[in-house]
């Protein structure tokens, strides 16, 4: 495939994602409603928050890597999704994915956070530093159950090659990571609650306590492309979490659903859970996730 | 062993001045005492020595007769009737040196005495550890 | 050739004139005096050229005519000449040291005990009999008594008496030992009784042996016999304890020398034994003292011991003559030198020390180098002495010994360098009222130090072939920057600079610097680092002024010395430079001299722990790096638990982590980047060029039990983790930083360890990228620190608008750091975990990755507490730093972003590297992707590509979407209506990693610091204890000596 067919397709796809991201998003917030017995917003609210927020008409800034801490989140969210394969065996949705393996997927998760939190970071509010210095906490904490889950599959594969992890777990539902390494699965999708940020891991943005943490000072046209960073960032997440642990996707169709399956675990989980402190999300990434992750990884290596 | 010897009576002498003088510096504290017992050992080292050398029956060293001197042969005889004078040669300078290293004792527990006010050896004892 | 009886004719001829020549008037008896020694010295001094070349026979001199049995005999000889010739100018120095305290008076009686000393050393050295050896024995005992009592003080009465009383026991023991002797043997000449004494009968020859030796032990100051002496240290005047070092005790040592000859063999364990514990013992009971004078004796003690222990096997032709010798001279002029020192200080305990040679030039170096010297480090003859000396036990098979003999070298350490940190210490309310040591009193320890570098110099050319030219060059400008040290900043550093280029330009036209061989690609690194540290000096500021660009030129030409090193004497020699000269710079810092003496300590301890596993491999008979792949079977497991012990220590690999934030953070702040850049690699190479090749020479060292390559991987990686943990928690930009580099050295360890193309290749890319980003970011903090005078990070902040500059190196720094792509970091990571991967480390796989993501905490605060939030209202007229410091930036910034969008720069000429060193590749290259053997790819240009593309459409995106913002003031923020409170309540910053602490405070308690804390403790307890036998009274010491008797009678070996 040339060059300019790539990037075509890869455009197609990636306006896919995002929409697809912002539906998801509109369908949480009205089952979030639902649960607590509201009403809830229409599905399509994302899309009116977005044009609301692109067309405000006053903007202020607090210095220049105030300014670009969103734009480092949009090269985070995007950039991340075309490091994905999509659909297996379908060259047209693997993106730039050749460019690395999953060790630069892992990586390339940070570029956004940590470009968004310097930004974060000039803004001078106080309650931005306090919300970064808990989602720091929290992050390092969830990375180490899920770096253990992840090597969990390398060490199968010895490769750090998504495709070859896809391709192992060919052949039926039986042989999805999920359940050929039920321990370490677990332990990963504990970690994605953290990675999602859905209660009881939502201390970073703790609405009551420090409005909105780290985005304090952002609003307006920073918070529209925040917004296209974060569903880019979200599938683009889920996706890598499809094609680890659930064998990956053979069609557009299966993608859709089993991302959504994906994200709704977070969201249901979230429902029903209290919010931990940052220090207890900490205590108890270290702890059950954690040892269930070396016990997966010892079980992996045992066979 | 059949009766003294005077060799045995020297050597035996010799050490007993050895362990009184050493039982003096050990055991009295004071400081002139201490030097008394030193000068004691020492007397006693230079009996011993001179022991050493002694001979019974044998004469002072000196051949001081030109006709001695004279025939080899009768030097050799006369050689073999005197003492080993090393040995005495020895004592000698040893007592000199006895003598000086006493006086200059003696002249640091005059010093001590006027600066510390006393003979005890125990209080000189600051310098430690 | 003049005889040189008349070295004990003349002296004591015109000695008993002086007071005479005093009558004249001051001026007159010193000339007379000065006169008299030079004399002496020049006659000695004039033998030894001959000599040396042995175109001179020694001279045998016979008294009164007769010869041998019956006349006494004296001897001249190449050994005689130089102890004569030391004995002389210690006179020389000591002349001009306590000649200027006495009046006209007591000038003469003065210069006359001193002559008598000297003559009974003269006697001592010379004579070749027994009881004449006696007599000179007792002359300079009795000059020293009285001469000891001349001092103003009453403690040297105290002391003197003491003295005299043990040394009547002496007298007592020698004198009955030579009575029954000559009645055994009939004679009392040393030439011949050697011969005769063996027939005599054994029973009555170990009586005699028994009393021989304890009389020499007294008169050598061995353990448990030192009290008086000890005491003597402390209560006299130190120049009169350099002329009885210089001379007396040199005549005393070389007199037991000859009478050692009389001993049987049976003996020499016993003296090797005794002399062992006076040596390792001694240095052990000086740790605990604080009055420098008594530890100066602890410390002279212990240097006879260990000359006593080397006695028996030079008797044996076990140790060459000469290294003995050599540890003589160095003793001699160090010792001296430090005493006539001590001897301007007027005060007696370590307190008055504080800053001592603060004002006044040169009393500081000297003191430097005397220590330096006197605990044998490079290049002072006592290093060589030491090497000559350990290497010999090796090759006798005497570990045992040699472990005592290191483990006393280091006690020696840390009493040395704690004297001198409480030199270095400064505190104005001491310092200012500090004597200044004046032309004289520098008289002294200016010529024995001269002396001992010239000697030193000689030998290192002798042991270790020429230096190359570059090194020597450097080596040079160094020197001579440390005597221009009060230049500005400016031009030395200019100077250091131009010659470091010159170097380089030199070594490259040789080829030498080939970045794909390991030799040229650390010293690339090393010539580097030191011309981007002398850049940053250009601007002034901490660490580019005083005597530290002439010591860093030093440091540069003794890390060049060991990167070019190919025998392991070369390799240790460059080590112990390099550690020294680093460790004086680290003290130059403004809270340095502490955390530099605990530096010098564990680095001590690295040196001996290498010096150990090289012993382990010159015993086998391998003496140069290459060999060491030779090596087998126990040999090469020692040698590889040794060096790898050392170069852990060295890198500060958790346990041993405790000096380094210390002294990495309190060291002058353009230096550490080098600390961190380059010496923390020092480690790295040796384990390259050493441990590592044994442990690949032996992989049957690896299949059987635990592997210890997997064993080294884990401490790097619980290193890694564990440092970066600890960075999480420091409030002190500097020492953030420390426990940073200290974690990414940790990385390296693990790429090293796994001993394959990969690993090597990531491990080496990580050495070069490390020393780009981290110094970047010490060089930014350096100029934050500059410019706002703290190191706290929670009193800075906003920063960013006021030294952008330093915001992008940081930033930058971070980046690289965290290995979030598309910079380096990332390529380096990936080529570590995939050579985990590949190796099957799984668990260190997991900790490293994990160590990586922790480290975004520390790294995220780094720049948000200094850079971001809320700039302080002190810093509004903060500028940015001067030109140098960002050129040096900026240039840093090239590199590490070159390393980014083309790694393959750096990483071909690796693969060639590691290709020569495993026989196999690592990667290959198929355009700009890396390839791995296992087939794994990552295309870091590309990446860089996707990366900029993105951000530039991205920003254009907000830039055309949003609408252009208007700038607005630091305190406009949304505060809910509220007036803001002042920046400094609003800069969210220290404790920042306040859930961390809360979740984990149990995991990061200073236990490690605890422990060693408790080691000192502990160990300072119990050694206090045992130099409590020192009593302080005389009888308890003759006590120890009839005691010593007792003991010899009872367990030596004639029972």
């Amino acid at each position: 495939m040339d060059l300019a067919s790539r990037i075509g397709w890869t455009l197609l796809s990636f306006f896919v994602a995002l929409n697809y991201g912002f539906v998801i998003n509109g369908i949480i917030r009205k089952v979030m409603a639902r649960i607590q017995g509201r009403f809830g917003p229409p599905v399509w609210q994302p899309y009116i928050d977005l044009g609301k927020m692109a067309f405000q008409r006053n903007s202020i800034s607090h210095g220049i890597m105030f300014w670009l801490g969103p734009v480092f989140r949009a090269v985070g969210g995007v950039g991340l999704y075309l490091l994905m394969p999509v659909v297996m065996g379908d060259p047209r949705l693997y993106a730039f994915t050749d460019m690395g393996d999953l060790l630069l997927m892992m990586y390339f998760m940070f570029f956004g956070s940590l470009g968004m939190a310097l930004g974060a970071g000039e803004g001078g509010h106080p309650h931005s530093p306090i919300g970064i210095s808990r989602g720091l906490s929290q992050m390092t904490a969830y990375e180490l159950p899920f770096i253990l889950a992840v090597v969990a599959l390398v060490a199968q594969t010895r490769s750090f090659d998504v495709t070859a992890i896809m391709a192992a777990q060919q052949g039926g539902v039986l042989h999805w990571n999920l359940f050929a390494n039920p321990l370490s699965s677990i332990a990963a999708f504990i970690a994605l609650l953290g990675m999602n940020m859905y209660a009881p891991f939502n201390i970073v943005g703790a609405p009551t306590e420090i409005p909105v943490g780290p985005m304090t000072e952002y609003h307006n046209a920073y918070i529209s492309f925040m917004m296209v960073g974060r569903s880019a960032f979200a599938i683009a997440k889920t996706v890598l979490f499809m094609n680890l642990f659930l064998g990956g996707a053979h069609s557009v169709i299966e993608a859709v659903v089993k991302i959504f399956a994906i994200y709704f675990w977070t969201v249901f989980v979230g429902a029903v859970f209290m919010r931990f402190r940052a220090e207890q999300s900490v205590r108890f990434f270290l702890r059950w996730p954690a040892a269930l992750g070396v016990a997966g990884l010892a079980l992996s290596l045992w066979r | 062993m059949n009766g003294l010897t005077p060799s045995t009576l020297y050597l035996a002498t010799a050490i007993l001045l050895i362990l009184m003088g050493l039982a003096a510096v050990l055991v009295k504290r004071n400081l002139l005492k201490m030097v008394l017992g030193l000068s004691l050992v020492d007397t006693g080292i230079h009996l011993l020595i001179a022991a050493l050398g002694a001979h019974p029956g044998r004469t002072a060293p000196i051949l001081d007769d030109a006709k001695y001197l004279a025939d080899p042969h009768t030097l050799l005889a006369r050689v073999n009737l005197v003492v080993d004078p090393v040995p005495q040669a020895l004592v000698l300078t040893a007592i000199v040196i006895g003598v000086g290293v006493t006086a200059l004792m003696l002249s640091y527990v005059v010093r001590l005495y006027a600066r510390r006010g006393s003979l005890d050896i125990g209080e000189i004892g600051r310098l430690k550890w | 050739m003049v005889n040189p009886i008349l070295l004990v004719a003349v002296p004591l001829g015109v000695g008993f004139l002086l007071p005479l020549f005093g009558k004249l008037g001051r001026p007159v008896a010193v000339a007379v005096h000065g006169a008299t020694i030079l004399f002496t010295t020049a006659v000695a001094a004039l033998w030894l050229p001959g000599l040396i070349d042995g175109s001179t026979a020694p001279l045998d001199i016979t008294t009164g005519g007769w010869s041998a049995p019956i006349g006494i005999t004296l001897r001249f000889g190449l050994p005689e000449a130089v102890l004569c010739v030391l004995a002389g100018l210690t006179a020389l120095a000591s002349l001009a040291a306590l000649t200027p305290r006495e009046d006209a008076e007591t000038v003469g009686r003065s210069g006359l005990l001193q002559l008598l000393v000297l003559t009974g050393a003269f006697g001592l050295i010379m004579t070749r009999d027994l009881f004449n050896l006696y007599v000179f024995l007792e002359i300079s005992s009795i000059g020293t008594y009285a001469i000891v009592a001349f001092g103003r003080d009453d403690s040297a009465l105290e002391a003197g008496f003491k003295y005299m009383l043990i040394g009547a026991a002496a007298s007592t023991f020698l004198l009955v030992a030579i009575a029954y002797l000559y009645k055994l043997t009939g004679t009392l000449s040393l030439v011949n009784m050697p011969g005769l004494v063996h027939t005599a009968p054994a029973g009555a020859l170990a009586i005699v042996m028994l009393f021989l030796l304890a009389g020499m032990a007294i008169e050598l100051k061995l353990i448990p016999v030192n009290g008086p002496a000890l005491d003597l240290y402390d209560g006299a005047e130190p120049g009169v304890m350099a002329l009885l070092t210089g001379a007396t005790v040199n005549g005393v040592l070389f007199a037991f020398w000859k009478v050692s000859a009389l001993f049987p063999q049976a003996w020499y364990p016993v003296l090797m034994t005794m002399g062992m514990i006076t040596f390792t013992g001694g240095n052990l009971m000086a740790t605990m003292q604080d009055r420098p004078r008594r530890m100066l004796g602890y410390s002279s003690s212990a240097q006879l011991g260990l000359l006593v222990f080397l006695v028996p096997l030079v008797r044996t032709g076990a140790v060459p003559m000469l290294a003995a010798g050599l540890l003589l001279i160095n003793h001699t002029l160090a010792k001296s030198a430090l005493l006539w020192l001590a001897g301007v200080i007027p005060g007696k305990t370590l307190d008055d020390w504080t800053g001592a040679f603060r004002s006044g030039f040169g009393g500081r170096v000297l003191l430097a180098a005397g220590i330096l010297a006197i605990t044998g480090l490079p290049p002072f003859p006592g290093f060589w002495g030491k090497w000559t000396v350990v290497t010999s036990l090796a090759h006798a098979g005497m570990n045992g010994w040699i472990t005592a003999l290191l483990l006393g070298s280091l006690f020696e350490f840390i009493y040395y360098y704690r004297w001198y940190q409480r030199v270095q210490t400064e505190d104005d309310s001491r310092t200012a009222a500090r004597p200044v040591a004046g032309l004289w009193d520098l008289f002294g320890p200016a010529l024995f130090g001269l002396g001992g570098l010239v000697l030193g110099l000689v030998w290192t050319v002798r042991m270790t072939g020429t230096p190359t030219e570059a090194v020597i060059v450097i080596a040079a400008v160094g020197l001579v920057l440390l005597l221009v040290k009060n230049l500005p900043a400016l031009v030395l550093n200019l100077a250091g600079l131009l010659g470091v280029v010159a170097a380089a330009l030199w070594l490259g036209r040789t080829g030498a610097l080939a970045p794909d061989t390991l030799p040229g690609l650390f010293q690339l690194l090393i010539l580097g680092g030191g011309a981007l540290v002398l850049l940053a000096g250009l601007s002034g500021g901490s660490g580019a002024s005083g005597s530290v660009p002439g010591l860093f030129m030093i440091l540069v030409s003794s890390l060049l010395m060991l990167a070019r090193a190919e025998t392991l004497l070369q390799f240790f020699a460059g080590w112990e430079i390099m550690t020294w000269s680093s460790y004086l710079i680290i003290g130059h810092g403004r809270r340095g001299p502490k955390p530099a003496s605990i530096y010098m300590v564990f680095s001590g301890a690295a040196g001996f722990l290498v010096l150990g596993g090289m012993m382990a491999a010159i015993g086998a008979g391998q003496t140069t790096l290459a060999g060491l792949g030779m090596l087998t079977g126990s040999a090469a497991v020692w040698a590889w638990t040794l060096l790898g012990l050392g170069f852990l220590v060295k890198s500060a690999a958790v346990g041993a982590h405790v000096w380094a934030p210390g002294a990495y953070s309190e060291s002058p702040d353009l230096f550490t980047p080098f600390l961190s850049g380059v010496i923390s690699k020092i480690p790295m190479f040796g384990f390259m060029v050493a441990a590592l090749r044994i442990a690949a020479g032996n992989l049957a060292l690896v299949t059987d039990g635990l592997d210890p390559l997997w064993l080294l991987g884990a401490v790097g990686a619980v290193t890694a983790f564990g440092m970066t943990l600890l960075a999480v928690f420091q409030e002190d930009a500097k020492k953030l930083l420390a426990y940073s580099s200290v974690g990414q050295v940790g990385y390296i360890v693990v790429g090293l360890a796994i001993l394959s193309p990969l690993g090597w290749t990531a491990a080496l890319f990580h050495v070069v990228h490390h020393l780009l980003f981290k110094g970047l970011l010490f060089f930014a903090i350096a100029g934050v620190i500059m410019r706002t005078g703290t190191r706290t990070m929670y009193e800075m902040g906003g920063l960013i608008k006021k030294m952008p500059l330093s915001f992008i190196s940081t930033l930058i720094g971070i980046i690289a750091l965290s290995g979030v792509p598309p910079l380096a970091g990332f390529t380096g990571k990936w080529l570590l975990y995939q050579a985990l991967l590949a190796k099957g480390w799984y668990f260190i796989l997991v900790l490293v990755m994990f160590a990586s993501v922790v480290a975004f905490v520390y790294l995220f605060r780094l720049i948000h507490t200094v850079f971001l939030g809320q700039l302080k209202p002190q810093h509004r007229t903060v500028r940015e730093v001067p030109l140098p410091l960002a050129v040096t930036q900026v240039l840093m910034i090239i590199g590490t972003m070159a390393l980014a969008v083309y790694p393959q720069v750096l990483l071909r000429p690796l693969d060639a590297l590691v290709r020569g060193q495993f026989q196999a590749a690592a990667l290959t290259f198929d355009g700009t992707a890396l390839v791995t053997a296992t087939g794994a790819t990552f295309n870091p240009t590309h990446m860089m590509v996707l990366v900029v593309i993105l951000f530039v459409l991205m920003a254009l995106g907000l830039l055309v979407l949003g609408p252009w913002p208007r700038k607005v003031g630091q305190l406009d923020i949304g505060f809910a209506g509220e007036l803001p409170p002042p920046p400094q309540e609003l800069h969210y910053a220290a404790n920042f990693a306040q859930p961390y602490r809360r979740a984990w405070a149990h995991l990061v308690q200073p236990r490690v610091m605890r422990f060693w804390n408790a080691v000192a403790d502990g160990g300072g307890g119990a050694v206090d204890l045992l130099r409590r036998m020192y009593s302080g009274n005389g009888q308890t010491y003759v006590m120890y000596a009839v005691l010593l008797v007792a003991v010899l009678a009872l367990l030596g070996p004639g029972r």
